[in-house]
């Protein structure tokens, strides 16, 4: 009887969800979950145009700077995910690394974490030359393309730091190796990277913006209700619900997801099943416990 | 077979992959930290090496760790006895395809448990020899696998000198490798031994011996003193200038200075010339050495290899005439079939009675 219950405002392969007790439905709607949105689409479609590329003298590199919260970290592991894919289904596809830039950039650090995202040390890197080691490493898995999570990070080295691993950047999106670097970091990214000239030129920059009221802001609430396993419909996108979530939040991705998913919470604790607005009021104040 | 359910959201163990070497590719996994609380527990319960036959308990507390069926643990990572098993600080033997492999499907190089025996010197899928690599630093718990190709790379390594990678560039010492590794006895010898590699494997998971169609009934620890003596005696050293060329430097084409030669005199008897480690030599010389074993144990697929090449077929006088030229090449006192035969007062008697050609002072007549 239960399955005939009216659950077509949640997307059918979340349907069974909603069926579960109330512990269960929590911890679903506590997961991390995807949702597409035609900003991150379009970059998501950047990243895969420019890894399947023919390889060029100058590789075509791409930035993505938004503000903290905006959802960079979800965006670069959907796109690390996207290239596994696309490269265990086509055995011709050239190999990607990825990491993120640690806090502390030394220079010797950068050649740590690039060793520890190949999996074997790279050697050491003199006077901004790559070390054949990575140049016959790159060939060997046919190498294409570098992730590179929290790239603003860069700009905590000192100067000469900053300098020399601009210029590795520069020497490996360059011949021979020509790999495309995709780079995801906080707008103060754009001073790091673009702090050189010729780096400048071959990167694309992409922002993920603030939400704002309009349609877009909309259907990304109508896809995310459309995976919380709550029973009633909530119709988020309607008016004071937005405009609520909107000025809470000031158009963060981050703090949007925290609060729908809190209200969620909310309205199976209070037996509502729908977020209305009390549940996101309480969201915003405080987090629900779980007895 | 692993399954992929299994091990889900662990990595995948490859193929014939060490324990040891899982636990640290899966250290620097996505889901490292199953790996890190299994290698904390092994230094609890102070096992110094991951790779030989674990306690129930430690298995258990693996088993544990990474949620899967005991069972499974054994299954993935299977070890393959004692018998001269390298120790921890000398691993450092691979195949370098194995490794550039691994590294080109997109995975961490790894280390084969296979690898960490002097019996095993021949990749059985790529068909190359096992190489070592001297200047690799190598600590208290061996080598890792990253660090063996990233050896390679920054050398060279062999793989200039198979003229495999693009970055080939000709050398004179390139040339005469890549000729010696094409050489026929050479790839002779590389196929017998991969014959007896595979024959000694297949009997340690029966747990019999079976050579052509004779079951010699004998436990695994006896067949092992037996061999471990022929191989004494097959890899044995020559004193310069008093004794001819070691036989199988001979076979290898070994001109200069070897592993095989010795600096003591020959007066001090047999016993300092056996080989007594088979680490010292190098990997040419015990593949030889363990091709000629097959051989002496009349292993048919030794034997076929053997005959390749010559016009009159091998009969068992042939084998044991050449087995009594590589014990009384040079002249000792006692002699290496003294020796043998005194050695032989331990062997199991079924082995004793089926090897008996191994013994006797002259050749049967044909």
């Amino acid at each position: 009887m239960k399955a005939q219950m009216s659950l077509e405002h949640i997307a059918p392969a979340y349907r069974k969800l909603a069926l579960l007790d109330d512990k269960q439905r929590i911890t679903s709607i506590y997961t991390d979950r995807w949702i597409n949105y035609p900003e991150v689409n379009s970059i998501r479609a950047v990243v895969r145009a420019v890894y399947e590329m023919p390889r060029k003298i100058q590789a075509q590199c791409v930035l993505v700077s938004a503000l903290s919260g905006m959802g960079k970290t979800s965006l670069f592991t959907k796109i690390e995910s996207d290239i596994e894919t696309l490269r265990k289904r086509n055995q011709d596809y050239g190999g990607c690394i990825s990491f993120g830039m640690p806090p502390d950039p030394t220079f010797s650090g950068f050649e740590e974490i690039v060793g520890e995202a190949l999996g074997v040390p790279i050697g050491k890197i003199r006077n901004g030359v790559i070390p054949t080691t990575f140049s016959r490493l790159a060939h060997l898995r046919n190498l294409r393309m570098i992730l590179i999570d929290e790239v603003h990070n860069l700009l905590n080295a000192n100067r000469m730091d900053q300098r020399k691993s601009l210029a590795l950047l520069r020497a490996m999106s360059g011949p021979p190796l020509s790999l495309s670097i995709v780079a995801f970091g906080i707008d103060d990214a754009e001073f790091a990277i673009l702090g050189d000239d010729q780096l400048k030129r071959r990167f694309q920059i992409y922002k993920l913006p603030l939400w704002k009221e309009d349609d877009r802001f909309r259907s990304f609430l109508a896809a995310y209700e459309s995976i919380l396993p709550l029973k009633k419909p909530s119709e988020l996108w309607r008016k004071d619900r937005v405009k609520f979530l909107l000025s809470s939040t000031g158009g963060i991705t981050g703090d949007i997801v925290k609060y729908i998913t809190r209200g969620a919470v909310w309205a199976i604790l209070d037996r509502k099943e729908e977020i209305d607005m009390a549940c996101l009021e309480k969201a915003v104040d405080i987090p629900p416990y779980v007895e | 077979m692993r399954s992929n359910a299994l091990f889900g959201g662990l990595l995948k163990p490859v193929p014939q992959e060490a324990l040891s070497s899982w636990l640290v590719r899966g250290g620097q996994s996505k889901n490292y930290l199953p790996f890190l609380r299994a290698m904390d527990c092994l230094k609890r319960h102070d096992v110094q090496d991951a790779d030989i036959a674990l306690t129930a308990k430690v298995e258990e507390v693996l088993s544990k760790t990474f949620g899967l069926p005991i069972e499974c643990l054994r299954q993935s990572f299977p070890v393959l006895g004692d018998w001269l098993k390298i120790p921890p600080f000398r691993r450092n033997q691979f195949c370098e395809h194995c490794l550039y492999d691994d590294f080109r499907s997109g995975r961490q190089p790894s280390l084969r448990s296979t690898w960490f025996y002097w019996w095993f010197t021949v990749c059985p899928v790529h068909g190359c020899l096992l190489i070592d690599n001297p200047t690799l630093p190598i600590s208290k718990s061996g080598i890792s696998a990253s660090d063996a190709l990233f050896n390679l790379l920054q050398w060279g390594g062999l793989m200039d000198r198979y003229g495999h990678a693009p970055w080939y560039t000709q050398k004179s010492f390139a040339s005469w490798w890549r000729r010696y590794l094409s050489w026929a006895p050479f790839k002779k010898l590389r196929t017998m031994a991969l014959c007896f590699q595979n024959w000694y494997l297949a009997s340690i998971k029966r747990e019999e011996f079976v050579i052509g169609s004779v079951k010699i009934k004998a436990t695994i620890d006896e067949w092992q003193l037996f061999m471990g003596d022929l191989l004494a005696v097959i890899g044995k050293k020559r004193s310069y200038p008093f004794d001819r060329k070691s036989y199988i430097a001979r076979l290898l084409d070994l001109k200069s200075w070897s592993t095989l030669s010795s600096s003591f005199s020959p007066v001090v008897g047999c016993e300092p010339f056996l080989c007594a480690d088979i680490g010292e030599h190098s990997p040419n010389i015990r593949m030889a050495m363990f091709a000629l074993l097959g051989l002496f144990l009349k292993l048919p697929g030794c034997i076929r290899v053997w005959q390749l090449g010559r016009k009159s077929m091998l009969d068992d006088s042939y084998i044991e005439r050449f087995w009594r030229g590589m014990h009384s090449d040079a002249e000792r006192q006692p002699s290496y079939l003294q020796w043998l035969k005194k050695r032989a007062v331990g062997w199991n008697p079924l082995i004793a009675e089926h090897f008996r050609y191994l013994l006797n002072d002259s050749p049967r007549r044909a």
